[in-house]
């Protein structure tokens, strides 16, 4: 009799009717969840990028990270850093913290217009460096 | 001024290059790099700076290509980073371009860097060119700074111990000796003979197979090199256990100056027993042949040494007397003593005539040498003439005439006096005391023996030995004995002495209650011309 019972009905359907039981779960109930992971994993991959791009202790052959590197031994605030690294580039350095060691790149002449007019800046960021 | 208590505060510039220096990012080099370009000034100073104190091969052979350039102070810095250098080094010696390599090659002689020598090796070993020559002349040069830095005092120590780079320098030589076959540069086997030294297996097993690839050039090497080291090795070969042949026959026919200035330098410890013998086997030492040579163009140290080493020598009695004839009759005085000092061992009739040559010589030293000989060459009159030496003038040929008799001594007089006869006595008795200054006051000692008998016998001695007179304050203090035949005695010796002093005693002596004692006083102040009753004895 048992047998003939479970035959006629689905496996998947018992406890359907008992009365505590909710309504049944499907893969569109979970979006929200799986939002919040991506959303957790991309905070967690740009701590990391952000610590490991601060992280001046890390062995690496980074030019740019030398540059901040650089600037944070000088104590370089957004302003100057930002100025210095328009310099680096201007001057087509190989390397952009050649502008440390290189007190003519600060000579107003021989730079773009876009940052002569910032002279006395680029002046005060020299007498900073050398 | 810096205020108390903070920092100083750090030039820009400077904090640029530590920062720079110090860098974990490997971008820091070709920054410091770009900077040589400048070529001067201190941003140039302060790349140089930071590049060497990094470890990046790049930064160092950029750094290499400006060598020439550099100022001293420049080069100074360079080399205060050497010990992180060496990689450039290497590649640059072995696969930089001419400028690079002949930077290397400055630099590493500038800082007398030993670690690179191997590397030099290397390129010594190389067909013959201009590098493979320049990499010789340097890797000699740098074996011997390392022979002297490892020969000085080096107190108190600092840094590596040379010895551990001696012992590395010398596997790569010894590596090189091993492929001699293949390259054939001798000046890298006379480099492995310099640092080697006397006890290395690889050397001796060389030096002992005629038919090893080495030998003939080892023994070249050994007979031609004028290297201080090569010439070190060969006399502190000769005194270590069992010195090769090669080295015992090198020692014997070299002739050069160089070596015989060395060989003669070298220390003759008659307590080492292994340089004894080597010393013995050999038969003939070229330059000591030249005598004359000897006696004009070495000091009298040097001549006095050639003496020496003939002597220790194997070489035959012939060639050590004819040596020393011509050092006696034309040598320094150094030189002529040590050869009188040498023939002493050798016996014959030409080694006595030497020895009678050296007493005729007019400096004292060297006839006090000679004399030292009389008495065992058993030379016809050396008795007689050495007891006429006692008085010479000169202090150093009266003692050493003195130190010939030495047997003549109170001490032997003493313990044979009683065996001997009346006559024996006296002969013997006047040459002790003319032979032992000690005499007078041995006899003192022994007239104021508590044992008579002891006292009785010293005015014996002192009679048979006619130093009576000298003993004039004993005798007279004899008077005062206890024992009347002391008294006796004693007043009767005292005829012999001529003190005023003495007089007197022997007139109080006349008052003695011993009638033998007033007797004897008597008799010795007729001696003196006195006449004196005869007191009366006591009761």
């Amino acid at each position: 009799m048992i047998a003939s019972l479970t035959s006629r009905l689905p496996l998947a359907e018992i406890g359907d009717d008992f009365p505590t039981s909710g309504p049944r779960l499907n893969w569109s109930d979970l979006w929200a969840w799986g939002v919040a992971a991506i959303v957790a994993a991309l905070l967690a991959a740009i701590v990391v990028q952000l610590r490991k791009r601060n992280d001046m202790d890390e062995r690496c052959d980074n030019p740019w990270k030398l540059f901040r590197e650089l600037c944070r031994v000088h104590n370089l605030d957004g302003a100057s850093q930002r100025l210095l690294a328009q310099v680096a580039r201007a001057r087509s350095f190989s390397q952009p913290a050649q502008v440390f060691l290189t007190p003519a790149a600060f000579e107003i002449a021989s730079l773009p217009p876009s940052l002569r007019n910032r002279g006395d800046q680029l002046l005060r960021l020299r007498g900073q460096l050398f | 001024m810096v205020p108390l208590g903070q920092p100083a505060r750090v030039n820009p510039l400077q904090r640029t290059i530590d920062a720079l220096a110090k860098s974990h990012n490997e971008a820091a080099a070709p920054t410091l790099t770009a900077a040589l370009a400048l070529g001067s000034g201190p941003v140039f100073d302060g790349a140089i700076t930071g590049l060497v104190a990094r470890r990046n091969k790049a930064g160092h052979l950029a750094v290499l290509r400006h060598w020439d350039a550099l100022s001293h102070t420049q080069k100074l810095l360079v080399e205060k980073g050497r010990h992180k250098m060496a990689g450039a080094l290497r590649e640059a010696l072995l696969e930089g371009d001419d400028q690079l390599f002949a930077s290397a090659r400055d630099f590493v002689e500038a800082s007398g860097d030993f670690d690179l020598i191997p590397t030099l090796v290397v390129v010594a070993e190389q067909p013959a060119g201009v590098r493979s020559q320049a990499a010789l002349d340097l890797t000699g040069r740098l074996i011997d700074q390392l022979r002297t830095w490892i020969e000085s005092d080096r107190t108190p120590a600092i840094g590596r111990d040379p010895e551990t780079i001696r012992h590395c320098v010398l596997e790569s030589l010894e590596r090189s000796v091993e492929r001699f076959a293949e390259h054939k540069r001798p000046e890298l086997l006379e480099a492995f003979v310099v640092l080697a030294g006397p006890r290395n297996e690889a050397l001796l097993r060389i030096m002992e197979t005629p038919h090893h690839p080495c030998y003939a050039s080892v023994v070249q090497t050994l007979t031609r090199s004028e290297s201080v080291g090569v010439m070190q090795l060969l006399t502190r070969t000769l005194a270590g256990e069992d010195a090769p042949q090669v080295v015992r026959s090198d020692i014997s026919k070299r002739a050069d100056r160089p070596f015989v200035e060395a060989l003669l330098a070298m220390a003759i410890d008659p307590t080492n027993g292994a340089q004894r013998r080597n010393l013995a086997r050999i038969k003939t030492i070229a330059c000591c042949e030249a005598a004359q040579t000897l006696c004009v163009e070495y000091s009298p140290e040097q001549q006095a040494a050639a003496m020496r080493l003939l002597a220790a020598s194997g070489a035959a009695d012939e060639q050590k007397l004819a040596l020393a004839e011509t050092l006696l009759k034309q040598g320094s005085l150094e030189g002529r003593v040590t050869a009188c000092m040498a023939i002493q061992p050798v016996g014959g009739q030409r080694a006595n005539k030497l020895v009678l040559l050296a007493m005729k010589d007019p400096v004292g030293a060297v006839q006090a040498a000679a004399i030292r000989q009389l008495r065992e060459r058993r030379i016809p009159g050396a008795m007689t003439k050495l007891l006429e030496l006692l008085d010479h003038s000169d202090p150093v040929v009266s003692a050493a005439a003195r130190a010939a008799l030495a047997e003549f001594s109170f001490d032997n007089y003493t313990s044979r006096f009683d065996v001997l006869e009346e006559d024996a006595r006296r002969t013997m008795g006047v040459r002790v005391a003319k032979v032992d200054p000690t005499v007078a006051t041995r006899l003192k000692q022994e007239l104021a023996h508590p044992a008579r008998r002891t006292r009785l016998r010293a005015l014996e001695m002192g009679s048979a030995m006619s130093v009576l007179p000298q003993l004039a304050d004993a005798l007279i203090e004899r008077l005062e004995d206890e024992d009347h035949l002391v008294r006796v005695a004693a007043a009767e010796a005292m005829q012999y002495c001529t003190a005023d002093d003495v007089r007197a005693a022997l007139l109080t002596a006349i008052g003695d209650k011993s009638v033998a004692v007033q007797t004897a006083a008597k008799g010795s102040l007729r001696a003196f011309g006195v006449e004196a009753p005869l007191a009366e004895a006591a009761p």
